[in-house]
């Protein structure tokens, strides 16, 4: 595990060198305010909480995660410099876990600086901070799950297109097992306690309770178990 | 690796993925980040359950099984499954926690019915749900007919208030003497042989009746009913005097009692045919007032004015589809409410429609608490401006005299209002009569110069949730009432619960801009409205005229004058309209400047960052 923390900063840092990565933050930051002013109607609302503002985030993850990690590996596998990178004294997991924690920091830096927002209704009235905090944190866990998804998808494929597409889909898909028009065909197919069981492999449903200020092991503990599984496939895609 | 191999690892895995999540989902905790602790369980509760003698039966109704039910509604299932447990927790073997899943034709079902547990159709469903908790204690048996996860808020309340219910044996007793139809009628029952379906009580008396009994009083009984644990008095009109003579008495002898008062019952004057007032012959029951009593405790009230406030005053939708703030319906903040007196200690927020207010005369040595305060930009309204209907002018005529309190608490030695014995009686046999006047005694009186907040339609808005009526509060009203008469009649307990978490945090920074703008170009309105209708009045005139020579086409002059009305008239609305626009600028422009700072921050603040960090890799190669 000696070599997660090299490759973790070469990649982090390797973000800010490339100006794709400004225009992924720039892009991230404009969509998320601006759907919290003009969708969420969050001014209108009159209410000084950020619940407006963190509803959007399943959906905007949904595109931008993939966006971002979509050349995690494929990239990697399409230059041929995956090869190179197991000739390293360096584990598969060790350069998985690396490459995530990078990628996942990254994110995490986007999420944060939308921090004008809570200052935003700091200054119109007297938000919960606990509530606020709490949303930032789920945002953030929530994050690392689609990229664990969006990694392992990448080591899929050689192309970075087709990454994205499946990664999109199949987050798409995690999106909407919550959802009650879906939870009627599963429950049509499955046992209701089985159709519960994958309802409950919802994103949304698991990030709903962090925007209203409970932090819950149960959705702490999906969105990390859901990283670390897509994780350990993402290794097993990467051995020979 | 063979891909058999990876293709077991990857569905151990899974395996793994689903177990993990499903022993997670069994943990029977979890953290509270909100700053009033919604989610966890208060200390009034827990109180509430240390006080438990004999065991409480909790039966938790929840037809787990079915299909067609919402995710949300069963994640709210799960939370009031593990609401119940921390309850069982905190209660230390006091409480017995049933789990039961009725499902169709079993004898849980029957169970469930025989309970008092409502069921829910829920569109698309195939079956009816069952999702309520039933407590029992010895033979006393309550039940909460069906949970509604938009009363979240309220769980906790709902949930303690059920045990509390089952631990009354005897419930307390609630004096009501009202004018006010917050009791249905009785019902006739040749309406409901027609299919008519008898008229509710007023939410509030279904408040109060989960812990209490309530006796009606009429206004020309002449005693007491005895036993009260409180007396409520809303609006009285025409009480016999022995009755004053009583209430007086049983004040002082320590029944507590909330009077609400009302200058102008809205309720009353909905019911008035607007030309008789006109004509000068008043409405019957608009202002209520018991001068006798409240002059000899030293306490102000004055029937003759209403409080009009302009910063708390409520955003309005008048007939023309406009917004409006009238000053003198109070939509009063967090910021109205004592914090420091139980009964408002918790509230958010109220809905007061003209008000008067109260004061202390100087001298009293009664104890003065103020409940509930206008802000500092409140005066008295006169109350020809709001009878004859110009709403548009009350700001204009609104003069300012600082800060008013529209509720108080009243504690102290109270002397008798009756110095001279009881009234002249023709029952002089009663027990009453014949008993030594108390001359002064310790008392607790609540006082709050209004009682349209006790209606419906001030408190409640009505939904109709899987064809079942239910009632949502729109404010902290009925909290209020509850909460008087609680802490009056000594349940603490449950008043230290209520409210929680129906925690909102608006924007007061708008609020306050509101308030200003409407203050300054409240005059331009008023005096632009009265012109307009002026206008109006002679347009409409002349062309009524018009239409009086039938099919005759309107004489030049007559033709001329119209045409020049009709132009001023659309002048006058535009200059309305800018008015109006005026009264937004500030707030939109506020909205602007919020959207582009928002909007630029991040993008600059990483352009700046980005060009800094490519700076000092420059010069470090």
């Amino acid at each position: 595990m000696q070599q997660v923390l090299p490759v973790f900063k070469r990649e982090f840092l390797g973000y800010f060198r490339s100006p794709v990565a400004y225009v992924f933050l720039i892009v991230f930051l404009i969509a998320a305010v601006g759907l919290a002013f003009f969708v969420g109607q969050i001014f209108e609302a009159g209410e000084a909480s950020l619940e407006r503002f963190f509803m959007f985030h399943p959906w905007l993850f949904l595109f931008l995660v993939p966006a971002a990690g979509m050349r995690l590996w494929s990239e990697e596998k399409r230059t041929g410099t995956v090869e190179l990178l197991f000739t390293l004294p360096i584990t598969t997991l060790e350069a998985v876990l690396g490459k995530y924690l990078a990628a996942w920091a990254f994110l995490c830096t986007a999420i944060a600086l939308s921090f004008p927002m809570a200052l935003t209704v700091a200054y119109l009235g007297d938000p919960d901070w606990g509530v606020i905090l709490v949303s930032y944190l789920g945002s953030m866990l929530m994050a690392g799950a689609y990229l664990g998804v969006c990694s392992l998808t990448s080591a899929l494929t050689k192309n970075q297109v087709i990454s994205f597409v499946l990664s999109v889909t199949v987050c798409f898909v995690l999106l909407l097992l919550g959802w009650s028009v879906f939870s009627e065909v599963l429950e049509g197919l499955f046992p209701v306690a089985v159709a519960d069981a994958i309802a409950n492999f919802s994103f949304i449903t698991h990030f709903d309770p962090f925007t209203k200020g409970i932090v819950d092991p149960s959705d702490v503990i999906f969105f990390l178990s859901l990283s670390a599984f897509a994780l350990f496939l993402n290794v097993l895609a990467l051995e020979r | 690796m063979k891909p058999s191999a990876k293709l077991t690892a990857a569905a151990l895995l899974f395996v793994g993925l689903v177990l993990i999540n499903y022993l997670a989902s069994q943990l029977p905790f979890r953290a509270d980040a909100t700053a009033e602790n919604i989610y966890t369980l208060s200390p009034g509760t827990k109180s509430l359950l240390s006080k438990i003698e004999e065991p409480v039966v909790l039966d938790f109704y929840y037809s787990r099984n079915a299909e067609g039910v919402r995710i949300d509604y069963k994640n709210y299932a799960a939370r009031v499954e593990e609401m119940l447990r921390q309850y069982e927790r905190a209660a230390r073997g006091k409480l017995v926690l049933n789990l039961i899943n009725p499902e169709p034709d079993t004898p849980e079902e029957e169970a469930a019915t025989r309970a008092g547990i409502q069921p829910q159709v829920f569109p698309g469903a195939m079956s009816q749900i069952y999702f309520g908790l039933s407590a029992t204690q010895a033979d006393l048996q309550e039940a909460l007919p069906a949970f509604n996860p938009r009363r979240e808020q309220f769980l906790e309340y709902d949930l303690s208030q059920l045990i509390y219910s089952v631990q009354v044996f005897e419930k307390r007793r609630l004096g009501l003497i009202t004018s006010l139809p917050l009791q249905a009628p009785p019902f006739n029952p040749m309406m409901q042989q027609m299919g008519q379906r008898p008229p509710p009580d007023q939410f509030v008396i279904g408040e109060w009746q989960r812990t209490f009994e309530i006796v009606p009083i009429e206004a020309t009984a002449t005693e007491l009913p005895a036993n009260l644990d409180v007396l409520v008095i809303a609006h009285p009109q025409g009480l016999s005097p022995e009755l004053e003579y009583a209430i007086d008495q049983a004040l002082l002898g320590g029944t507590p009692v909330l009077l609400a008062l009302d200058p102008s019952s809205e309720h009353f004057k909905r019911q008035t045919n607007p030309q008789q007032m006109m004509m000068g012959g008043g409405a019957p029951n608009l202002s209520s007032d018991l001068p006798d009593l409240l002059n000899a405790y030293g306490i102000t009230y004055v029937s003759g004015s209403i409080t009009g406030d302009l910063e708390y005053g409520a955003q309005v939708q008048t007939g023309a589809g406009q917004i409006a703030t009238f000053p003198h319906w109070l939509q009063l903040p967090v910021e109205a409410f004592n914090t420091e007196v139980l009964p408002t200690a918790q509230l958010n927020t109220m809905v007061l429609i003209e008000t008067g207010h109260l004061a202390l005369a100087t001298g009293s040595d009664l104890e003065f608490t103020p409940l509930i305060q206008t802000s500092t930009q409140a005066g008295d309204i006169p109350p020809a401006v709001l009878q004859f209907g110009m709403s548009n002018n009350i700001a204009g005529e609104l003069s300012l005299s600082g800060q008013q309190t529209l509720a108080a608490m009243v504690t102290g030695t109270f002397p008798t209002a009756f110095p001279d014995g009881p009234p002249e009686s023709e029952n002089v046999g009663s027990e009453l009569a014949r008993a030594p006047t108390v001359e002064s005694g310790q008392g607790t009186l609540v006082i709050i110069a209004d009682t349209d907040w006790l209606m419906d339609d001030y408190s409640v808005r009505r939904v109709n949730l899987f064809g079942m009526q239910a009632a949502e509060p729109i404010n902290d009203n009925l909290a209020f009432a509850s909460n008087v008469v609680e802490y009056l009649a000594g349940s603490q307990d449950l008043i230290s619960i209520r409210t929680k978490g129906s925690s909102q945090h608006p924007f007061t920074v708008v609020r306050e801009m509101e308030a200003a703008a409407q203050q300054r170009y409240q005059e331009q309105l008023a005096a632009l409205e009265s012109r307009l209708s002026e206008v109006q009045a002679q347009l409409s005139q002349l062309q009524s005229q018009v239409g009086d020579n039938g099919m005759l086409v309107a004489s030049p002059e007559v033709a001329a004058s119209i045409a020049e009305y009709q132009t001023q008239e659309a002048e006058m609305r535009r200059e309305r309209r800018d008015i109006r626009r005026a009264l937004r600028e500030d707030i939109d422009a506020l909205k602007q400047r919020l959207v582009f700072t928002n909007l630029l921050a991040a993008p600059l603040l990483l352009a700046g960052f980005g060009l800094w960090l490519n700076r000092t890799r420059r010069r470090r190669h």
